[in-house]
């Protein structure tokens, strides 16, 4: 699946995983004002400025296993600095996204934006995820510390209610997608037209 | 000193002491982490030129801050500010042992991985992800300064606008390193399909095992 990549595709994949996590955590640092709104819009925000970067990869890199790449390398930086749950959640993500991405198109606007709504939407639920994974008492015993016990009360109320997790899926969908819009605005204005110049 | 800034230790073991630590961060009690802060001081402390001083002042100034917050003030903001530094004290020792890594030359970074196994299509965007790391946030802040002096206001009164200042010049700008860098290698014969070899010997020696065992039973005695 990784043989279509030659060593320039690594380079830029290597290069642009390390931009969308700068900037997905610069996004996610500014919702953190307050929980509760870090809970609804912390990865949303990072959706929103990490798309442009996302749809410049695959107009660069539109080759198999670039989605897995991108994914799979964050998740090692994440586990590097110290975020190894991150790993567990990440790699899954990553296979499932190629996966469909192999199933539909490379070169299709449609399913490239449709997958990375898809991923972001999947990834805003990382902290839902280590709930499920490891269970309260487990996050209890070791993130008291990080989060307060009024953080996790917060946390158990919203990932144990479905209603809060829709809530949390439709509002980074929606500003994932218009993270995909800036990027098709970006790479119409900044790439398209500096290759028909050249052309 | 002269004599700690000689050792040398695999890359694996600031891999394995960073995974450690990632579990420790936080269930550890207050005795037991400052045991982990220490090993990892002295392992930075190998390394001279990424500066030890300039860490240990900035933690003191953080503990400082922390016990002003929590003695003077007793606002909501302030024990949010509290919790903040007291997240931020419990990342030191990640953090630091994140910039032995990524100041570690590209070569020994590709010597460990290849020898952990990891498939070469992994090894080389994880290596160049990891050295661009502080080359890029480097970048943004010399694109804010650019921006200032051609009186270019990236404010967040336009935020699609100062996103796009911002952002574009480093993607087009990497899109560039990227051509140059896989020249580069490439001049390196890193195509060529043959069992690599590296300059750099990786191999743990006995101080590596010694520190990675101080690393997962000593921070555990604390919490006896």
């Amino acid at each position: 699946m990784l043989k279509e990549l030659n060593k320039k595709d690594l380079v830029i994949i290597g290069i642009f995983s390390v931009i969308s996590m700068i900037v997905s955590f610069v996004a996610s640092s500014i919702t953190m004002v307050s929980v509760t709104f870090a809970m609804y819009a912390g990865s949303a925000f990072g959706a929103l400025l990490v798309g442009p970067v996302y749809l410049i990869l695959l107009k660069k890199v539109p080759k198999r296993g670039t989605v897995f790449l991108y994914y799979t390398i964050q998740g090692i930086l994440y586990a590097l600095m110290g975020m190894w749950i991150m790993l567990i959640i990440v790699v899954p993500l990553a296979i499932i996204l190629e996966i469909i991405m192999i199933v539909t198109s490379y070169h299709k606007r449609f399913w490239i934006d449709f997958n990375y709504v898809i991923g972001q939407a999947i990834y805003a639920l990382h902290g839902a995820f280590m709930l499920y994974l490891f269970g309260e008492q487990y996050i209890r015993d070791n993130f008291t510390d990080m989060m307060g016990d009024e953080g996790i009360d917060l946390m158990v109320r919203f990932y144990y209610k479905p209603i809060m997790v829709i809530i949390i899926l439709g509002i980074t969908a929606a500003l994932a997608y218009l993270g995909t819009l800036l990027g098709h605005h970006f790479i119409k204005k900044h790439i398209d037209e500096k290759d028909e110049e050249l052309s | 000193m002269k004599n700690l800034a000689n050792i040398k230790l695999d890359p694996r073991t600031y891999m394995i002491i960073t995974m450690i630590g990632s579990i420790y961060m936080f269930a550890l009690n207050d005795i037991g982490f400052y045991i982990f802060f220490a090993i990892v001081t002295i392992i930075f402390s190998f390394h001279k030129k990424l500066g030890i001083l300039r860490f240990i002042l900035s933690y003191s100034m953080l503990s400082m801050l922390k016990y002003i917050f929590m003695t003077y003030f007793s606002t909501e903001i302030s024990v949010y500010f509290t919790l903040f530094i007291y997240i931020m004290q419990r990342m030191y020792p990640i953090f630091m042992l994140g910039i032995i890594v990524i100041h570690l030359s590209p070569g020994k970074i590709i010597a460990s991985f290849r020898k952990m196994k990891l498939s070469e299509q992994i090894v080389m965007p994880l290596t160049v992800a990891m050295r661009f790391l502080p080359t890029i946030m480097q970048d943004f802040s010399d694109i804010r300064k650019a921006a200032k002096i051609r009186s270019i206001n990236l404010t967040i009164w336009h935020p699609i606008r100062s996103y796009e200042y911002l952002l574009m010049p480093i993607l087009l700008r990497s899109l560039t390193t990227a051509d140059e860098l896989s020249a580069s290698i490439m001049t390196k014969g890193i195509s060529y399909d043959c069992v690599k070899t590296s300059y750099h010997q990786i191999k743990f020696q006995p101080i590596d095992l010694i520190i990675i065992f101080c690393s997962v039973i000593f921070p555990l005695g604390g919490m006896l």
